[in-house]
C-alpha cells in the first residue's frame, strides 16, 4: 500500500504541474514570449496537455481509490476520535471534488478538441475549475498523510 | 459525431446526479473493506464488520445514469442539443460544489 501511495504521489504531482500550466495558459495568455520565468511558465499550448492531463487524472484517482478503504478504517477512524473533524471534512470535500472531476473530463476533452474553438470561455472555465480540484486534492491529501500516515 | 456531444451532456448530467445519489445515499453498491465484501445497493454492516463504503457506489450510481442520459443525447436530434448551453458544463458543477459546501459545513463548525 506504501508503494501505491507513493505513486498516488508522484502521479498527483505530475498532474497538478501539467493543469496548472494549462490553467494560468488560458486564464493569462502570453502575447509574446519574454524570457521571465512566470511568463515562460504561462506561455504553453495548451492542447498538448489535454490527453496527458486526462490519463494522468484517471490514474492518480483510480489509485485513490484503491487507497481509499485503508483511509477509512485507518485514519479516519483516529481523527474521529482526536476529535479532528474539520479534517475528515476537508477528505469528505475531497472526494467529492474528485468525482465531480471525473464527471467533468468527458467535456473538458470535448471543449479542447480544435472542432470547439468557439467555446473558449466553457473550455477555461472548465480547465480552472479542474485546475482547482486537482490543488484541492493535492493540499488536502498532504496536509491529512502527515497527520495521519494513511497506510 | 454523435458520441462528440454527448460528452459534455454526460458532464452536466453527472455532478447533478452525483448530489442527490450522495445526499440521499444512493449507491449501487457498498464496499465494506474490513471483509472485502460488495454487496448490491445500500447495505448498513453490523458493528464488528466496521463501516460500509458508499463512496464507490455513488460514482458508478451517477455514471449509469449520466451515461444513460448521455446516450440519449447522442441520438436525440441535433437541433435539440444545440439548444442545451455550454455553459452549463462549467455552471452545473460550481453549483454542485456550492451544495456540498453547505452539506459538509456541519465538519467545520463541530
Amino acid at each position: 500500500m506504501v508503494l501505491y501511495l507513493l505513486v498516488h504521489m508522484l502521479l498527483a504531482v505530475a498532474l497538478l504541474g501539467a493543469v496548472t500550466h494549462q490553467a494560468l495558459g488560458v486564464l493569462a495568455p502570453v502575447r509574446r514570449p519574454a524570457g521571465v520565468f512566470f511568463t515562460r511558465f504561462r506561455a504553453v499550448n495548451g492542447t498538448g496537455y489535454v490527453n496527458a492531463i486526462v490519463v494522468l487524472y484517471l490514474l492518480t484517482a483510480s489509485l485513490g481509490l484503491i487507497i481509499y478503504p485503508n483511509y477509512r478504517l485507518g485514519a479516519r477512524v483516529v481523527m474521529e476520535q482526536l476529535h479532528m473533524y474539520a479534517r475528515v471534512g476537508s477528505f469528505e470535500l475531497k472526494e467529492h471534488l474528485i468525482a465531480l472531476g471525473l464527471g467533468i473530463l468527458p467535456a473538458y476533452w470535448w471543449a479542447w478538441q480544435p472542432a470547439q474553438k468557439d467555446h473558449a470561455m466553457t473550455r477555461r472555465f472548465l480547465t480552472v475549475i479542474l485546475g482547482g480540484i486537482v490543488w484541492y486534492a493535492f493540499l488536502t491529501g498532504h496536509v491529512l498523510n502527515n497527520t495521519q500516515g494513511i497506510t | 459525431m454523435r458520441w462528440m456531444r454527448a460528452l459534455p451532456v454526460f458532464s452536466i448530467a453527472f455532478p447533478l446526479l452525483y448530489l442527490p445519489a450522495m445526499y440521499f445515499n444512493l449507491p449501487v453498491f457498498t464496499y465494506v473493506p474490513k471483509t472485502h465484501e460488495f454487496h448490491a445497493f445500500l447495505f448498513q454492516p453490523a458493528g464488528k464488520l466496521g463501516p460500509g463504503m458508499f463512496y464507490y457506489g455513488w460514482l458508478v450510481t451517477a455514471g449509469i445514469a449520466a451515461a444513460a442520459i448521455a446516450l440519449a443525447a447522442a441520438y436525440a436530434p441535433e437541433k435539440a442539443i444545440q439548444r442545451i448551453p455550454a455553459s452549463l458544463v462549467w455552471i452545473a458543477p460550481l453549483a454542485v460544489i456550492a451544495a456540498l459546501l453547505d452539506i459538509l459545513s456541519d465538519w467545520f463548525t463541530r
